[in-house]
């Protein structure tokens, strides 16, 4: 048999922003739905926003309002978000209330409703919002079909009707093996998860028979424009690509002697992590290095974490970003997910084109997240560093490192076996004054300096300076000058 | 058929202006309870009848006879017992309030949107006319 043979199921792009993706390519036409969650999690919000997205002349929408919410209130919520389209309705937009029907207690009359209005206006698209209003009518003695012959008989005739259907409910929990769950062939369950004072909402697709969804809680943010998920970064096949560095193209990294101490400069898509105590000069070399990229003509993407992003950024890097040569991502939103930062860091860098990315820094990123995904911190981080490199862009992280002297540890997250490059910074104590040094830990598959330089900062940056061949013990924060050996005159 | 024209022009007898009232709002139940429900827009009428008798006070009976979502027939027979121009003023009255408090509620666009089904029931989809003088 051929594959010509099959049955080939359309995917509509439901207009959600990352929900295609964690659908696992848009949803099934045809298909039958179930929007699950408790009160206020989002579901009437993301049936109209797909609604809209997807209803038109040929494709017509029919929305079944059922008791609950009233309607009227659900229009003037509803048409604050910048995808309803007034003049959609009763275009392609059909609202229909159900209260009176509902109101008889027989899902008979419901059902016969439904039917009637489906074959007046042909939809492609009907929703029936919501249903715990349904679920409810069935208690009533005067109900003569059961719910699930009621569901049951609904996802017939819609199938058969050709269109795609979404019952919205509360009230469901997911230990209760209702029987709307057994017919539906997607099953989108939304939360809202609590975690001190933090709450952060999450989509997962328990089920979407067709196609290959992206298991897990996915973190979605509803604003002005409606619903965006956060899907999990992941690599396409071109993209990877990507990965297979062009060998010899190397970034300067914009502080004057630093490139020698790499070996050349930093390969292009490595990701570097600069860890070093506070006040440093982290953020500096990371402004520097988007400022050389700009005077080279490429653009960057910053995402700050500071607590003052624009005093902190200096005057150059702050031009930059006015002048749209850089890109910021805003990380100040609460409830912040890894894979939202990732997913805005993407699509910032593809917007730009950008070949330069800093996360400035990953101890302020991980104090902006939720507490709910501080514990999977670094295996997110891991995905997302790698999804970056996938774009091409080489990434530079910062990691405020506490000044440990008795070991040398680049990061607290266990983040530097996954960088390709390591340059740390750190404080000595040089003839009662505090003085900073820096050196190239690692760069990998590349030959680097192992000095340790000492650097100073000024107006025009970061300086390379001299090694301090008289001293030892330098990492441990108070070197000692060595016996005194014979200098050559 | 425009329900925010003033009716007066209808004739200046009373009992036609009721009977032209009434198929005004018979039309608006019909726009509208498939979208909001016939109690959203019988609670939306029986509002409007409340506010335009701070004006009308005779409007009262129409307020109480309004049991029945759909049922105008007490406000047929309070305006059919006014003089012409009270009726008519009345019934302008009472139509622009409940204009506005649905505008008020989904705004003015939407509005314009739903109860255009009120005066051309065929016209679904077409761009709204403006067929005032």
């Amino acid at each position: 048999m051929t594959t010509i043979d099959k049955a080939t199921i359309k995917r509509l792009p439901t207009g959600v922003a990352g929900l295609d993706e964690v659908l696992g390519g848009g949803l099934p036409e045809f298909s039958f739905n179930v929007i699950a969650g408790p009160p206020g999690c989002g579901k009437t919000t993301l049936s109209h926003q797909m609604m809209f997205a997807l209803a038109t002349a040929e494709r017509p929408a029919l929305y079944f309002t059922v008791l609950g919410e009233p309607p009227l209130k659900m229009l003037r919520y509803q048409q604050q978000f910048a995808f309803f389209d007034a003049a959609k309705v009763n275009a392609c937009v059909h609202f229909v209330n159900l209260s009176e029907e509902t109101a008889t207690g027989d899902l008979k009359n419901v059902l016969a409703r439904i039917v009637a209005e489906v074959e007046r206006h042909s939809p492609a698209l009907v929703f029936v919002d919501s249903f715990r209003s349904v679920v409810l009518a069935q208690d009533s003695p005067s109900s003569f079909i059961s719910l699930q012959e009621f569901v049951q008989q609904l996802g017939m005739m819609m199938t058969s009707w050709q269109a795609t259907t979404f019952l919205i409910g509360e009230y469901f929990t997911d230990n209760d093996p209702n029987p709307v769950f057994t017919v539906a062939d997607g099953l989108v369950w939304l939360r809202q998860s609590t975690q001190g004072n933090s709450v952060v909402r999450k989509m997962e697709i328990m089920k979407m028979r067709g196609q290959a969804t992206l298991p897990g809680l996915h973190t979605f943010r509803i604003d002005g424009n409606g619903i965006r998920v956060f899907a999990p970064p992941v690599m396409s096949d071109n993209e990877a690509g990507a990965m297979a560095r062009p060998e010899g193209r190397r970034l300067r990294m914009g502080v004057p002697g630093l490139d020698e101490m790499m070996g050349g400069g930093l390969p292009r898509g490595y990701s570097l992590l600069v860890a070093g105590p506070t006040g440093a000069g982290k953020s500096i070399l990371a402004s520097a290095f988007l400022a050389e990229g700009a005077r080279n003509g490429e653009s960057g993407v910053i995402a700050a974490f500071e607590q003052r992003p624009n005093r902190s950024r200096g005057p150059f890097l702050a031009e930059l970003i006015a002048s749209g040569r850089v890109g910021v991502i805003d990380a100040r939103a609460p409830g912040l997910s890894v894979d939202e930062i990732a997913t805005l860091l993407i699509a910032e860098v593809r917007r730009l084109n950008a070949s330069r990315v800093v996360i400035d820094s990953l101890s302020g990123f991980e104090l902006a997240l939720a507490p709910t995904f501080r514990d999977n911190f670094r295996e997110a981080l891991s995905r997302m560093v790698l999804a970056l490199a996938s774009t091409g862009a080489t990434v530079l992280m910062t990691s405020e490192l506490e000044d440990r002297f008795d070991d040398l540890r680049f990061s607290p997250y266990g983040t530097a076996f996954l960088t390709d490059a390591i340059i740390v910074q750190r404080y000595i104590e040089v003839d009662s004054r505090l003085l900073r040094i820096m050196a190239v830990a690692k760069v990998r598959d590349s030959a680097h300096s192992n000095e340790l330089r000492l650097f100073s900062i000024d107006d025009k940056g970061i300086r390379i300076g001299e090694m301090l061949p008289d001293y030892e013990g330098l990492l441990g924060g108070r070197p000692t000058q060595r016996v005194p050996a014979p200098r050559s005159p | 058929m425009n329900p925010l024209r003033s009716i007066q022009a209808d004739g200046a007898d009373p009992r036609g202006i009721a009977d032209a009232a009434v198929a005004v709002w018979t039309a608006i139940d019909g726009a509208l309870s498939p979208v909001i429900g016939a109690r959203g827009n019988a609670a939306l009428y029986k509002r409007s009848l409340h506010l335009a008798r701070a004006q009308h006070p005779w409007l009262a009976a129409a307020y109480d006879g309004a049991v029945q979502p759909g049922d105008y027939s007490a406000l047929r027979a309070a305006l059919a017992q006014q003089a012409a121009t009270d009726a008519s003023q009345a019934q302008d009255a009472l139509l622009r309030i409940f204009h506005d408090l649905l505008a008020d509620l989904i705004g003015r666009s939407l509005t314009k949107r739903l109860l255009q089904a009120a005066w051309s029931p065929h016209s679904y989809g077409n761009a709204v006319q403006d067929d005032s003088p």
